[in-house]
């Protein structure tokens, strides 16, 4: 993993909840943050929420694995106006670390005064089959032991980023551990310093470089299959109209996609509002007009807006009403945009992003 | 391919430069074909690809954008990032099999109306033996 020439260490206070409690209780200890956006525990139930007070480290658990929004989502509400200036600790999965990072770069988050600190994240379950899932956090622990990804978000099942890229201050591991302790790694200057504060043994690399290594060759294979499969069931308006049919153009997908965050959305603006006379005029063209209206219009139409900066988290399809796979028409669609521009959504907060910028000697093909 | 097939093509023409070049071809009495619908737009920048996709939805048979030569928008880089914008929709359209031959960026400056002509009789014959575009037809897109 990449390191800022600073040491990982090993924390064992137990098991891998109890040391990370150990590690967030230690930082608000020493000072290092004055609250934490992170996944609690109420009634069995996980909530996103930023605390100040200590006592919800007891219920802390940043690994459950339950994925409703994205944590850079609600980042975004906290510094949307101005910066913090008080200093607080944000918890992300890879995926919403790369959506952080991206959001930085829009300009939706203020990131000084946040720690980052990235999360390894074999999957979240989903959601449905959650609800019926006795310990899941137990079961969750021994999946990631026996390589079992059964029960895993369809989405996750695929994801090629388990561990999280280079932008995070701390990475927060388990992988390779064996459900024993967490690793810390530094990803930054200040992350470094703040690992050096905390007592464990060195971290060695070689056996988590291999579980992932493993990970992510499994579901290369898979992302493969599925993003061949993707492109040919949606080629042709037939088989994209097939793809869509049971849309409702509720526009949940939108509104859960943390890459989405216009204040003035243009698929909610008074274009939309159309008059007796336009269904007419549809008459005379085409006969008539399905409804609701604009489906394929709505999605395309997103694509060139996000597709290139899509992280792939598949927040859109679980919020899908009608079990949409949109996923994988996003993110296949998502690879062939970012090829273009050779971008890589999340991997570095000054990469501007393509639709941001230009240069004078590319796409000549195009005039 | 079909002798009554006229394609109806959608222009959004940048006011400084393609806009002036159908001027000037008007002026100059030299003729281009009445299937453009041409659209006067500030600069080829301010062309949403909305206004794209939902053209070729409605049935145009093909999209041409015109704008200034690179290094010569009046905004200064406009026509730079709707060549990034192009690129974007052309390559959504081409995976998604919707037809993106039917997108052309074009750079015609105020003083090319001779090329201007030229480039929407080219685009019109091309279109022509493309045939309709079959999304016109679809009722439920």
């Amino acid at each position: 993993m990449e390191c800022v020439g600073g040491k990982m260490k090993i924390i064992k206070k137990g098991d891998i909840i109890q040391s990370a409690r150990y590690f967030v209780n230690g930082l608000f200890e020493k000072g290092f943050i004055d609250g934490l956006v992170g996944t609690v525990l109420y009634n069995n139930n996980s909530y996103i929420t930023f605390f100040t007070d200590k006592k919800f480290v007891d219920t802390f658990n940043p690994f459950f694995p339950s994925f409703q929004v994205s944590t850079a989502q609600e980042i975004k509400r906290i510094t949307k106006t101005k910066k913090s200036e008080r200093k607080f600790g944000v918890i992300l999965r890879p995926c919403e670390l790369n959506a952080f990072v991206e959001l930085v770069k829009f300009k939706q988050i203020e990131k000084e005064n946040i720690l980052v600190i990235g999360i390894d994240c074999f999957g979240a379950y989903d959601n449905k089959r959650l609800k019926d899932i006795k310990e899941p956090f137990s079961k969750f622990i021994e999946d990631i032991k026996n390589d079992n990804e059964e029960d895993l978000r369809r989405t996750c099942s695929t994801c090629l980023n388990p561990v999280p890229n280079i932008n995070a201050d701390i990475v927060l591991g388990y992988l390779g551990l064996d459900g024993d302790g967490v690793i810390l790694i530094p990803q930054s200057e200040a992350g470094n310093e703040i690992i050096k504060s905390f007592e464990g043994e060195d971290g060695k690399e070689e056996k988590r470089e291999e579980v992932i290594k493993k990970i992510i060759e499994r579901r290369r294979k898979k992302w493969e299959e599925v993003k061949e499969r993707t492109i040919k069931e949606v080629h042709g308006i037939d088989n994209l109209l097939n793809f869509f049919k049971d849309c409702i153009t509720c526009h949940n997908c939108k509104d859960l996609c943390p890459i989405c965050f216009c204040k003035e959305c243009f698929w909610e603006s008074p274009v939309f509002e159309y008059k007796p006379e336009n269904f007419f005029l549809w008459g005379e063209k085409k006969g008539g007009t399905k409804m609701p209206l604009d489906t394929i219009f709505f999605h395309v139409g997103r694509l060139t807006h996000m597709s290139h900066s899509c992280v792939g988290c598949g927040l859109c399809e679980d919020a899908c009403p009608r079990d949409i796979e949109l996923q994988r028409l996003f993110y296949a669609v998502g690879e062939k945009t970012r090829e273009i521009f050779s971008y890589q959504p999340g991997r570095d907060y000054n990469e501007p992003p393509p639709l941001t910028t230009f240069k004078e000697e590319e796409l000549r093909e195009l005039g | 391919m079909n002798e009554k097939f006229e394609p109806k093509i959608l222009g959004f023409f940048c006011n400084w430069c393609t806009s002036a070049a159908a001027d000037l071809a008007g002026t100059s009495r030299i003729q281009y074909p009445a299937n453009i619908r041409p659209i006067r737009v500030w600069c080829s920048g301010t062309v949403d690809p909305a206004y794209i996709i939902k053209g070729l939805l409605e049935g145009a048979d093909a999209v041409v954008i015109g704008g200034c030569h690179p290094g010569d928008c009046h905004y200064i880089n406009g026509n730079y990032k709707t060549r990034r914008r192009v690129k974007i929709i052309k390559t959504i359209f081409k995976t998604l099999g919707l037809g993106d031959e039917r997108i052309f960026l074009k750079w015609i400056s105020a003083s090319e109306g001779v090329k201007f002509a030229k480039t929407m009789n080219d685009i019109t014959e091309e279109i022509r033996k493309l045939g309709p575009n079959e999304l016109g037809k679809k009722w439920n897109v």
